[in-house]
């Protein structure tokens, strides 16, 4: 692993929800990197902070979470340079400058509902506006009066320019008449074409990272198809990573090549993505892959389903927060001691009593 | 790359929102009226009262509190017309009452001219002309048409009416814009960051709310330096109202933003790294706008009327600046409703701007909601 790759490294991330019932630990030690250029699959049901630990990466947890503890390291890299600069970003004030560069400008994020994400009284090109006259900068020669030597400065887009930036990324996400459509407004637009245009948006500044928290989760399956080949066909164009959140097995096996697989708040396992479907570890792991339906499965056999229910987050189970649901539960092993973050061979790495000496 | 041929699938498949807007408040034919009259009222109020009315402001004639003179077509022979006429005024005085009045002099006959040469004004402030929409063409100087009487100094009411329509309905737009600004921009503030801020806000909203509105505009219209040139005060005044209705507006503006904000655009905007500016005046504001303009439309009047009430109190503004308000104060004595009655003309015309007011309001309010089950 070469650490010059590294964009994003999360350690030991926990952030709680102070409500009044109590604490919620929404996201317990999520520890993982992602690099440059690759697409790093979050699964898990919902509930299980996958989102959370996304917010957290934008600094945009949601009152009244607050991060607790860990951090969220940025390897900002300015383009065409290999100067890395290291930003601690659960450091970085919420509402300030640089928080809000990054924002958008170097990651952009796009959201389950393509119905909401777009404000409603502007149209799809003011939308791609937005975000391009934000971040994207474009650079003018100057030449400097002391010493006659050009230097490099930047100016905002005009109006004009970010108009056809808005059409030629409404084209390359495969939007048909971009020259047309830019000008419409989102409830003109179907759930489809909306999600296209929040891609375009978060696009058009050329992030280094994408965040697509369930992207396709609300759109039909045809369309599902077509978003994520958009998403893979531009991520190949400009070296984009890619944190691609979800519930669904068979989408996340199509895109990620790495995955993480988180439990109540916890990442309970993460591997590449063909080690994690042929070889699962953590029995969690191994229910959700079981409860997948199959074509060519027998009927009349009931589908497997994960015994018990999810806990409730308030009063989470002692030792591994798996054990009352486990199918290799071992008693007074797993519901005295947590389990810790353990690496199996081939970078394997699992948090389980089972494949830990106790 | 080629154009396109348009095809049917290229128009938008759904109606925008102000299309629906539109068809909504067109079926509402009170409204539209409302909207006509204001639209007719406002252009030749606040544009050009100079060509309406048929006398300078200042100008005085000989007849102080004369009864509006009549305009005829049938003189006395029973003969018809077709251009109007008034007979002119004589004076007599009345030895038991002891005051003048005036009787009308059928011989003495001035017909009307319209687009007629009068006192020289500036139309719209630029344009020297001295043509106005009616008169007397004749060179006698005793020669007059006082459609609506003339007041104490002998100045042309209806002229009058028509200079102060401009300050009175002014104030009332000026007014609504600041309080607009003024309820907007803390509504949205206390809404959007909520916690302290916002009890802060509500705090000072409910003071306001809860304090008695005339003594507060007489304090504060008596804080107003007596030195002022007129014009300062009208300025002040308008601030005065906007200060003290800033509130209702502003309480309504958080309600909304209160539930504009949890939506995932505004989430999704600030993931593109909007700041906290750009969230609340960008993308949240425009959402309720639809609610502003009903509520500004329908407090308008309530503007308005605040200007004439202090007016006619003699807190708001003062002669020689001409408003409403001002010529109500010289209609309050019983004095005047009993001998000159004609000074009360103000009122239908502030009674027909309200009226009008109101039917466009809620005709704005039903049609800003096209979904709506009404």
């Amino acid at each position: 692993m070469n650490d010059n790759d590294i964009l994003v490294d999360i350690q030991d991330l926990k952030v709680e929800f102070d409500v009044r019932a109590g604490v919620i630990k929404a996201v317990d030690g999520a520890t993982f990197d992602i690099k440059r250029g690759q697409t790093l699959g979050v699964i898990g049901e919902s509930g299980c902070g996958k989102s959370v630990t996304a917010r957290a990466i934008l600094n945009m947890v949601p009152r009244p979470g607050k991060v607790t503890g860990g951090q969220v390291l940025y390897y900002r890299r300015a383009k065409g340079s290999t100067q890395t600069e290291v930003i601690n970003i659960t450091k970085l004030d919420p509402d300030g400058e640089l928080i809000r560069q990054i924002r958008g400008g170097e990651i952009g994020m796009i959201f389950q509902e393509p119905m909401s994400s777009l404000t409603p009284v502007y149209t799809a090109g003011t939308h791609i506006g937005e975000a391009v006259t934000l971040h994207r900068l474009i650079p003018v020669r100057k030449v400097g009066d002391q010493i006659a030597e050009t230097i490099q400065a930047h100016r905002h887009v005009t109006k004009q320019e970010a108009r056809e930036i808005a059409i030629e990324m409404l084209r390359r996400v495969g939007i048909p008449k971009p020259e047309q459509r830019v000008d419409s407004y989102p409830h003109q637009l179907s759930g489809g074409q909306r999600q296209r245009v929040m891609i375009a948006v978060a696009l058009s500044c050329q992030p280094n990272m994408l965040i697509a928290d369930e992207p396709t989760t609300a759109l039909d399956v045809s369309i599902e198809a077509q978003i994520l080949d958009i998403m893979r066909e531009l991520q190949e164009s400009v070296n984009m990573a890619i944190m691609f959140i979800t519930h669904n097995l068979g989408v996340i096996a199509e895109m990620a090549e790495e995955i993480v697989v988180m439990y109540m708040g916890k990442q309970v396992e993460r591997a590449k993505t063909i080690d994690l479907f042929y070889d699962p570890k953590h029995p969690y792991t191994r229910a959700l892959l079981q409860s997948i339906p199959r074509i060519g499965r027998k009927t009349g056999i009931r589908l497997a389903s994960i015994e018990g229910m999810v806990p409730d987050p308030l009063h989470l189970p002692t030792g591994c927060v798996f054990h009352p649901r486990c199918p290799s539960f071992m008693p007074g092993k797993c519901d005295k001691i947590a389990p810790t973050w353990q690496k199996l061979p081939g970078d394997h790495w699992v948090s389980c009593l089972l494949y830990q000496e106790v | 790359m080629a154009k396109q041929p348009k095809n049917a699938q290229s128009k938008p498949v759904s109606q925008s929102y102000w299309s629906l807007v539109w068809w909504k408040f067109k079926k509402n034919k009170l409204a539209i009226v409302g909207g006509i009259i204001l639209l007719v009222m406002y252009f030749s109020f606040v544009a050009i009262p100079e060509f309406i009315a048929p006398y300078a402001l200042e100008r005085r004639s000989e007849y102080t509190e004369a009864r509006p003179q009549t305009i005829r077509f049938v003189d006395q022979e029973g003969k018809f017309h077709l251009r109007p006429f008034v007979y002119g005024l004589e004076r007599k005085v009345d030895m038991v009452a002891r005051r003048r009045s005036y009787v009308e002099d059928p011989n003495r006959v001035y017909e009307i001219f319209f687009f007629t040469k009068g006192d020289p004004y500036k139309l719209f402030g630029l344009i020297p002309t001295d043509r106005h929409l009616f008169g007397t063409n004749s060179d006698d100087p005793a020669a007059s048409v006082f459609i609506m009487g003339t007041d104490s100094l002998g100045r042309d009411y209806f002229s009058r009416i028509m200079y102060g329509g401009r300050l009175s309905l002014m104030i009332g737009l000026i007014g609504q814009f600041l309080t607009l600004l003024l309820g907007s921009v803390l509504g949205a503030i206390s809404g959007y960051y909520g916690g302290t801020v916002d009890i802060i806000v509500q705090r000072l909203t409910e003071f306001l709310a809860a304090f008695p509105d005339i003594p507060l505009f007489m304090a504060l219209a008596a804080a107003i330096p007596t030195f002022w040139s007129p014009i300062a005060v009208y300025f002040m005044l308008t601030l005065i109202l906007a200060f003290v209705r800033w509130g209702g507006l502003a309480r309504q503006v958080r309600g909304l933003i209160l539930s504009l904000r949890e939506r995932e655009y505004v989430l999704a905007a600030k993931s593109f790294g909007a700041d906290d500016s750009r969230l609340m005046f960008r993308h949240l504001l425009p959402g309720t706008m639809s609610h502003i303009i009903v509520i500004a439309t329908l407090s308008i009047p309530g503007m308005i009327l605040s200007e004439t009430a202090l007016s006619w109190l003699g807190l708001g503004l003062r002669p020689p600046l001409t408003s409403w308000g001002v010529l109500l104060q010289e209609a309050m004595t019983v004095y005047a409703i009993r001998f000159a009655p004609w000074l009360l003309w103000t009122v239908p015309f502030l009674l027909i701007v309200i009226f009008a007011y109101n039917m466009l309001g809620d005709g704005l309010r039903d049609a800003l909601d096209p979904y709506g089950a009404r």
